[in-house]
């Protein structure tokens, strides 16, 4: 018998609450979060939380008993803002409920001792199962307390924004808000204990000096028992109060202890069913959410890429946590130009969304109806086309006192011009391979709505091959961060240079993650929609610009693109030797600028020039000196330091300087020898 | 980089597989090549395939020749082309390196016979 009992001490000595509380708190999350949206696939993970070691990643912590703490997380979920909210909202729940259910769990094996007291806790218990509404329990709660007498009344008072309010009342019409500092229910509070009293007298002096602000609904009562009822996470949740006024008849220390296990019951059902709202209301947003993403996708930015030889284009849209009215739109003409639309209705929700898939419309209307007024195979101008658009919508936007900002521009590849109105919206970036220069296209048009007399007039620029345009809504340079920041033209300016050689696609793909990454945690307060162009070379002539992302595998594709520029003419000595160069220059901008960090741009660029020829290799890394990297020993006991050595031997001018936007501008030249 | 080991008369010629030996596989060709540089080695590296070599590379081939050179043993090019050796006559390592024109005068310059 005697190792059987050393084995029970043993047990006892351990501490046995964690595997019956992880199981516990596994159940508890994924009772909640199981089905919608998360399906069979969700997984809950928990684990003890040894002091001093750190969270698993995604993991959230929650309390157990005796100050233990457990992690809990969910399976790849943690790109989910909402899962990840969700998670966070049941740790705080947990904590609630389960120290209200550790504490029911004390006073259950208490009041064994009494019977029936234990049979009422047990079926209140089973309650708490079932499907009735929190109302309806926590009133059996009180049916309970008062074991259905009909003198006796009982209130469970809630304390929310510091006020106590009824929750539940049994024989007892009404009761006023109390103020917990006050009266008896100022000394039940502050005493942090129950109170039995009995006799009118007893009951009328034994409240605290300041006078309650409400009167208290026992006023005149012969016995009461009043009961705090607090909670781990909460302190003060509420009290419990139960009196009589016919007869003298006490409420003995059982009855105290009852009382305080229903309180704790309370308790337990007012949490739980406070986080099953928070839960059900981070659902309804969500789906709001979806909704208005789908409005998005569907009707305002949906257009498909219309790609074309000549031209590559992209769009980006990313919803906010509200709908918003962005839209887009792309119509190509058989002529091979292309027009594209982008917009944003002021104000935000649903009716921003169908106002902006109205606008879409009369502005395909517009573009129809002047198209008929065309000779045929003439496109109307973009000014015409927004000017009938602005006549058709102008008066319904002024009545409902809404505007839209809108940029409209056409693209002629093969005149290699951009034409465009400028409504009100931000103003279109442009690219200059040419130069490296991002210029903005600026109109002065009013939006549409604010003046029904503006005639909107467009404005030209040249387009270039390797060129590229950007359109984007507001969202984008308003986005902020923490320290309410806003992310701004200067920042997306310097993105567009930056990342130009990446394409369309490329080019938005790192405006988005820029744009993230600078907001950190805070929210896109609106939407989020950017639209690029870029004018490809033709075939005939080599792009004169590439951008590798800061990885050695990238080599080759940029040598390949070299050769390409320096045309098959070029003598094939020279073009050894400009590979080697600007692969060195590369490798050291990698290697000692981005510190072999994947995934940062570097772009080359040819330089047009006759007598010479010229390469900007330029770089995001920060200010960092070529004079840092070690010389070169020629005697072979070093195995680095050519590759400054190098690029000086191949180009006679090496320069480098900073640009404006922070860039790092190596300008590489070698004069042709004729 | 792929690379073949064959011995003719003692001395191990590798074979450089690759077009390219630059920044992007310099590292790992050094690492590949340990096992062959066993102490007192005498080695020829037929470099005929390769078309780019950047200093990286030449770094790797450099650290080969260090490591042979102490312990005993010696480190021959051969068949390197005209752009390959335009590199190394840039950074003069045509004077730390042997470099022959064929496989069979890098074999002759240990002595073997061919």
């Amino acid at each position: 018998m005697e190792p059987a009992e050393s084995r029970t001490t043993n047990h006892q000595t351990e501490p046995q609450v964690f595997p019956p509380a992880l199981l516990e708190l596994i159940e508890f999350f994924h009772q909640r979060l199981a089905g919608e949206p998360f399906g069979s696939s969700l997984r809950v993970t928990a684990g003890v939380l040894v002091p001093g070691s750190s969270l698993p990643a995604g993991a959230v912590p929650v309390d157990l008993a005796a100050g233990h703490q457990a992690w809990v997380c969910l399976s790849a979920l943690t790109s989910d803002s909402w899962a990840a909210g969700a998670l966070q909202a049941l740790a705080r729940g947990w904590g609630e409920v389960y120290s209200a259910s550790g504490r029911e769990v004390l006073l259950m094996e208490e009041l064994a001792v009494d019977w029936e007291s234990l049979q009422a806790l047990y079926d209140l218990s089973a309650d708490l199962q079932s499907a009735l509404k929190p109302e309806e329990m926590l009133k059996r709660i009180l049916g309970r307390a008062i074991s259905n007498d009909p003198s006796l009344r009982a209130v469970l008072l809630v304390q929310h924004n510091g006020v106590l309010s009824a929750r539940a009342m049994q024989n007892l019409d009404v009761c006023e808000n109390l103020n917990p500092a006050g009266g008896l229910v100022g000394r039940c509070v502050s005493e942090q204990r129950s109170l039995v009293l009995q006799g009118q007298h007893q009951i009328a002096a034994a409240g605290t000096n300041s006078e309650p602000t409400s009167r208290e609904p026992w006023n005149g009562a012969t016995s009461l028992a009043l009961v705090p009822i607090t909670t781990a996470a909460r302190g003060l949740f509420g009290l419990l109060a139960v009196w009589r006024y016919d007869q003298a008849l006490g409420f003995d220390s059982y009855f105290v202890r009852l009382l305080e296990a229903l309180g704790q019951q309370a308790a337990l059902i007012v949490e739980s069913d406070r986080l099953n709202r928070t839960l059900l209301e981070s659902e309804r947003l969500r789906q709001e959410i979806f909704i208005g993403s789908l409005i998005q996708q569907l009707l305002l930015v949906g257009a498909p890429p219309k790609e074309s030889a000549r031209l590559e284009v992209a769009t980006l849209a990313l919803p906010s946590q509200t709908v918003d009215g962005d839209f887009v739109d792309l119509f190509a003409h058989p002529d091979g130009t292309l027009d594209v639309l982008i917009g944003d209705v002021m104000g935000k929700g649903i009716p921003a969304a169908l106002l902006g898939a109205a606008t879409k419309t009369h502005i395909l209307r517009a573009l129809a109806e002047k198209a008929l007024e065309m000779p045929s195979g003439e496109t109307p101008s973009p000014e015409d086309i927004i000017n009938c658009a602005s006549a058709a919508i102008g008066p319904d936007l002024v009545t409902l006192e809404r505007f839209v900002t809108l940029c409209y521009a056409r693209i002629d590849p093969a005149a290699r011009r951009v034409t465009l109105v400028d409504c009100g919206h931000p103003s279109a970036l442009q690219y200059r391979a040419r130069t490296g220069e991002v210029l903005p296209l600026r109109g002065d048009g009013l939006p549409l709505g604010v003046l029904l007399s503006e005639r909107y007039r467009q404005i030209e620029a040249e387009l270039e091959p390797g060129d590229l345009l950007l359109l984007y809504s507001d969202g984008v340079t308003e986005a902020h961060n923490a320290q309410r920041e806003l992310y701004g033209e200067e920042r997306l300016t310097a993105t567009l240079r930056m990342c130009s050689g990446l394409g369309a696609a490329g080019l938005l793909d790192r405006i988005r993650t820029r744009v993230l990454a600078f907001c950190g945690d805070e929210k896109l307060g609106d939407d989020f929609t950017c639209l690029a162009l870029k004018i490809r070379a033709d075939g005939a002539e080599p792009a004169s610009e590439i951008t590798i992302l800061s990885s050695y595998t990238d080599l080759e594709q940029m040598r390949t693109w070299a050769a390409a520029t320096l045309g098959s003419e070029a003598p094939s000595e020279l073009c050894d030797e400009i590979r080697l160069a600007l692969t060195e220059a590369v490798v050291n901008i990698i290697r000692h600028g981005y510190r072999e960090e994947p995934g940062h741009p570097i772009r080359i660029r040819a330089g047009h020039h006759a007598r010479s020829l010229v390469f900007y290799v330029e770089d995001w890394a920060g200010e960092w000196d070529m004079a840092s990297i070690p010389q070169p020993s020629f005697e072979g006991d070093l195995e680095g330091g050519f590759g400054v050595f190098i690029v000086r031997s191949i180009f006679e001018d090496v320069v480098l300087t900073r640009s404006e936007d922070g860039s790092n501008v190596l300008q590489l030249s070698k004069s042709r020898k004729l | 980089m792929e690379f073949t080991t064959e011995t003719v008369s003692g001395v191990t010629i590798v074979t450089l597989l690759g077009e390219t030996l630059d920044a992007s596989n310099a590292k790992a060709l050094k690492t590949d090549l340990v096992p062959v540089l066993a102490p007192g080695a005498k080695l020829v590296f037929d470099m005929k395939a390769l078309r780019f070599v950047d200093s990286s590379g030449l770094g790797a081939l450099l650290s080969c020749l260090r490591q042979v050179h102490s312990s005993g043993g010696d480190l021959k090019l051969c068949e390197m082309a005209k752009t390959v050796r335009a590199l190394f006559e840039l950074v003069r390592m045509h004077r730390i390196f042997e470099i022959y024109s064929s496989r069979e005068e890098a074999l002759r310059s240990y002595g073997a016979e061919v």
